[in-house]
């Protein structure tokens, strides 16, 4: 009666090639997470050019391994040095930092591990139970709907992002700018192309995000090249398994912590850094020793990094199910799917049904991977925190030219990648977030598309038209409404949607790394 | 200091080898030593599309008839048109080939003007595929004569993947064929969310070919109406629209071109090369797993044939 | 400061938009047939979170002094040229051998040795062109050398 065949059809597409890139994929994420200052998205971008010439399903496992890889593997550097690897491991740094200057750095990391896997676990099979329902449910929106989940999307993202809302949006909104170049899409006229046959297509999102992740990162480290890396002394990691010690007495703290993972993950826009603020103000407030949060606790580190890695299968769910991206890095995920012919969203449940069972078995596997490579690789891994950051970032930048380069062996793409790290410097530097304009780029072209169809069905009559669609399913009207009240609710009420405590935590933890 | 010394010694170095480079220049092609060097193949998409796969199936019986290196060379940007500017640029020597569909003589009205279609030498067709009709499989339309019969009096809204693009010239060929009055609705990215749309109900009807509706159509989201080749398609059994006495055959023909003022000879000897190459298992055995019906003419039969449709869609587009 | 320079730019950009778009042609009527509409929306709101940035900064009196790090600037203007010229060359020279000198720059540019850079830079340069050209089948720009 129950039809197996999502979690089984999958099964054939793991032969040897996509078992090795699951696990160079998981280790490759997990090295780039491990280093201060690489994100869990510069990984992604700047690995999405290598895989053009593989099989997609590769391809695509292989990301998804860096991924996941990459978003636990932040904790590592979060524990050992107190720079969180990836943004997403800032709230992990609070407790992981302290025990191990108590000289307990295995036991942090194995925690962290631990929790990671478990997590991510509770998400794959939150994405595997929920997605083909949502997605069933999916196919029937039309135009109108989809419109309002991506200026749903882009709000949040621009709402929740690291500083200033109104930052946030204008980088949002210029993201929306960029995507209008090239043809139209209603009426295939050119548009701010300045003549050039090169821009006839719009700005190649590949090239925008790996010059904005990618590149902008480089010339970051440039400004504090004269300071001398102060070699911290890295503490012998030892002791990985102690971890499960205190796996029956976290629990509980497992669970919650990955619900809010998780459906933190599939808002679109938001990521596993909200997630594991939220997920760690919660566990606060509800710990029986709140005071010792922050000193060292089990429980902390535990709430937040089984919530920020629960945050992936959210978001997957989110890509998959509605062919909107959870968060940046599954955006750049998608533009993956895309270069591989793939066109995410619920069609994608009828089209490339075996993908997507392999993309669950694939992500489930990836956890256990997380889990073996974390508890035993992790003394390695740790030392990684000593390879000397010149030549990395030569490497990463001649991967970035490279890469660029190869999406369609274009030359024009390389300067487009260019132009955006020194826009993404500039925007850093004026402290706007860079995130929603990646967000921006892949939902831009989705969000006129949809607006311009939507206009044309109508065929003048708009008010008409929208009573109509919205009598057939109220979905619209009231995403659009939530999405007009996050955006205003500022303005009537201090209280933002995350607790005040927890973003002070953060921000001065911002502080202190960009110290 | 010393930096901006080690930059400029680098750049000078560079510049200097640059120069060095130019000299030597290819001899025009002959027949007798045709192919004279490695060929490219320029591809006017990303990897891994449709036509990058097809191309990429040509190339290893291409290598076995010329005897020379076939590279791919993927050119995806602006949407093929600095590909097809690259054949333009190209030297008349038969060593660039260029794979493309009738997106390439539907360029120069989309916005890209500089296309000039006599660049282009015709050598070989290489697949013909063709539109089928797509209706919601909840929808009232049983057949296309149902459908037929409600245009008379309703508007329809028909999907295509953008405006004066191919299956846009499909549904206004049909429109014009059966006389109807669609409302067009444009799914840039066409395929899958213009059939996700159709099974959605946001639109009564659209054009995509066989290989594209058939995932739809088996997890019974939408259902084949007709066909607009000139034969019966084998996935799926529904009349032609010639059958049901609407005179309209809308091919969609893949092929490949090469720069134009190649030699009657060389253009012979290619005939030779491709005509075994597409007719090699190995190619056919490609074609029919990804549904795609293979068809060869060669550069004599294709040039006619591209040259009709030249004219027939210069026709539409005054209408457009 | 700086919301005065994102309020002020924001607002050219959209200022720029909406003119711009004044010139696209237009086939057909209504709203979805106007290729300017969207444009234009988006300029009003770019221009509208501008206005209350630019306000913003206005109302709190920010100082309005501009502190430029020349040391900054020089490496910044420095590493850009360096990536330009990398950029311009490698078509014409070719992959590897413009890579070498960029390695070489970069990694003394970036902190390490001159012994570092020079020992780093051929395998780095060549294994990224292997593994690009061979295994993942992406053509780099062969340039000068013939036999790579």
């Amino acid at each position: 009666m129950f039809d197996f065949s999502l979690y089984t059809a999958g099964l054939p597409l793991f032969g040897f090639s996509t078992i090795i890139g699951l696990l160079g994929g998981t280790l490759t994420g997990i090295v780039i997470g491990a280093l201060p200052g690489l994100s869990a998205m510069m990984a992604v971008s700047i690995l999405v050019p290598l895989t053009y010439g593989m099989d997609p399903v590769v391809a695509i496992l292989m990301l998804l391994g860096v991924y996941s890889g990459a978003n636990y593997a932040g904790s590592i550097s979060a524990t050992l040095v107190n720079i969180p690897g990836t943004p997403s491991a800032v709230m992990t740094t609070l407790d992981a930092y302290p025990m191990a200057k108590k000289g307990k750095a295995g036991l942090a990391i194995g925690l962290a591990t631990m929790s990671s896997a478990i997590g991510g676990f509770f998400s794959v099979i939150v994405l595997s139970m929920l997605s083909p329902v949502i997605a069933r449910f999916a196919l029937q929106f039309t135009s109108l709907e989809k419109l309002s989940i991506a200026i749903f999307g882009i709000s949040i993202m621009a709402f929740i992002s690291k500083g200033s809302t109104l930052k946030g949006l204008v980088a949002g909104v210029f993201g929306l700018l960029v995507a209008t170049i090239g043809f139209d899409p209603n009426t295939s006229i050119l548009r701010f192309s300045f003549g050039s046959i090169y821009l006839n297509s719009g700005i190649n999102f590949t090239a925008a995000m790996i010059g904005l992740f990618g590149m902008t990162e480089i010339m970051l480290t440039i400004e504090n090249r004269k300071q001398k890396q102060n070699r911290q002394e890295i503490q012998k990691v030892k002791d990985t398994f102690a971890c499960f010690r205190y796996f029956k007495s976290v629990v509980g703290n497992l669970i919650r912590s990955s619900v809010i993972g998780v459906i933190v993950g599939a808002i679109p826009g938001a990521g596993g850094t909200i997630g594991s603020i939220i997920s760690y103000a919660q566990q606060k407030k509800i710990s029986k020793e709140p005071e010792k949060m922050g000193t060292g606790a089990v429980e902390g580190i535990v709430a937040a990094e089984a919530a920020n890695n629960a945050c992936t299968g959210g978001a997957m769910t989110t890509l998959l199910s509605l062919g909107i991206p959870g968060d940046a890095v599954t955006g750049i995920l998608m533009g993956a799917f895309i270069i591989h012919g793939l066109q995410p969203g619920p069609n994608l449940f009828n089209t490339n049904f075996d993908l997507v069972s392999a993309i669950f078995i694939g992500m489930f596997l990836i956890n256990i991977l997380i889990l073996v490579l974390g508890l035993f690789g992790a003394p390695y891994f740790a030392k990684l925190l000593n390879f000397p950051r010149h030549f990395l970032n030569t490497g990463i930048m001649v991967l970035c030219v490279v890469g660029t380069f190869g999406v369609q062996n274009s030359m024009f793409d390389v300067k487009v990648m260019v132009v955006f790290a020194v826009i993404g410097f500039i925007f850093t530097k004026l402290e706007i977030p860079r995130a929603p304009i990646v967000l921006a780029l892949i939902l831009g072209t989705m969000m006129e598309e949809n607006l311009r169809r939507w206009l044309s069905l109508a065929n003048g009559d708009y008010l008409g038209y929208f009573f109509e669609c919205s009598s057939k399913t109220p979905i619209a009207p009231i995403v659009l409404a939530i999405t007009v009240f996050t955006l205003i609710s500022p303005l009537f009420k201090k209280k933002p949607i995350i607790s005040e405590d927890a973003l002070e935590e953060y921000e001065e933890m911002n502080k202190e790394h960009d110290k | 200091m010393k930096k901006i010394v080690l930059i400029s010694v680098v750049l000078l170095m560079s510049v200097s080898l640059m120069f060095a480079q130019g000299a030597d220049e290819k001899e025009t092609a002959d027949s007798e030593t045709y192919p004279s060097g490695d060929i490219s193949f320029i591809i006017p998409n990303s990897a891994g599309g449709g036509n990058d796969l097809t191309t990429r199936a040509l190339i290893p019986g291409l290598q076995r008839e010329t005897g020379v290196n076939v590279v791919p060379l993927n050119q995806g940007e602006s949407g093929g048109a600095i590909a097809a500017q690259n054949v333009m640029n190209a030297k008349p020597d038969g060593l660039t080939f260029y794979f493309n569909s009738q997106t390439l003589i539907l360029m120069p009205y989309g916005g890209m003007p500089s296309i000039d279609l006599t660049q282009f030498q015709p050598v070989a067709q290489v697949v013909e595929d063709t539109g089928v009709i797509y209706v919601k499989n909840d929808s009232p339309y049983q057949t296309i004569e149902d459908l037929m019969e409600t245009v008379k009096t309703e508007t329809l809204k028909v999907g295509h993947n953008g405006n004066g693009k191919l299956w846009h010239l499909a549904a206004m060929q049909l429109d014009n064929a059966i006389s109807a009055d669609f409302q067009y609705v444009a799914y840039t990215a066409g395929g899958s969310p213009m059939l996700t749309a159709l099974a959605a109900g946001e639109i009564d009807l659209c054009i995509e070919n066989a290989a594209g509706g058939r995932s739809m159509v088996e997890s019974g989201l939408v259902r084949p109406l007709a066909s607009l080749g000139s034969n019966r398609l084998e996935v799926f059994d529904v009349p032609t629209m010639v059958e049901t006495g609407v005179d309209l055959v809308f091919p969609v023909w893949r092929g490949v071109f090469t720069k134009a003022g190649v030699s009657e000879d060389i253009l012979n000897q290619m005939d030779e090369f491709f005509g075994a190459t597409v007719e090699s298992p190995e190619f056919v055995e490609y074609a029919t797993n990804n549904g795609l019906p293979v068809r060869y003419r060669d550069h004599k039969e294709f040039t006619e044939f591209v040259n009709k449709e030249i004219g027939v869609y210069e026709d539409l587009m005054k209408n457009l | 400061m700086k919301n005065y320079i994102v309020g002020i730019s924001g607002l050219s950009l959209s200022l720029y938009v909406y003119f711009a778009s004044k010139s696209f042609e237009r086939v057909g009527s209504g709203l979805a047939n106007n290729p300017a509409y969207y444009p234009r929306i988006l300029a009003i709101v770019l221009a509208f979170l501008s206005l209350i940035l630019f306000i913003d900064s206005l109302r709190k009196r920010a100082k309005v002094s501009f502190h430029v790090d020349t040391e900054l600037m020089r490496n910044l203007s420095l590493f850009l040229a360096a990536l330009l010229i990398y950029i311009l060359l490698l078509k014409p020279v070719g992959f590897v051998l413009t890579t070498i000198a960029f390695i070489i720059c970069m990694t003394w540019f970036l902190g390490g040795t001159r012994k570092q850079a020079v020992i780093a830079s051929i395998p780095m340069s060549l294994i990224v062109y292997i593994v690009f050209s061979f295994i993942l089948k992406v053509p780099l720009p062969k340039g000068i050398l013939p036999f790579l």
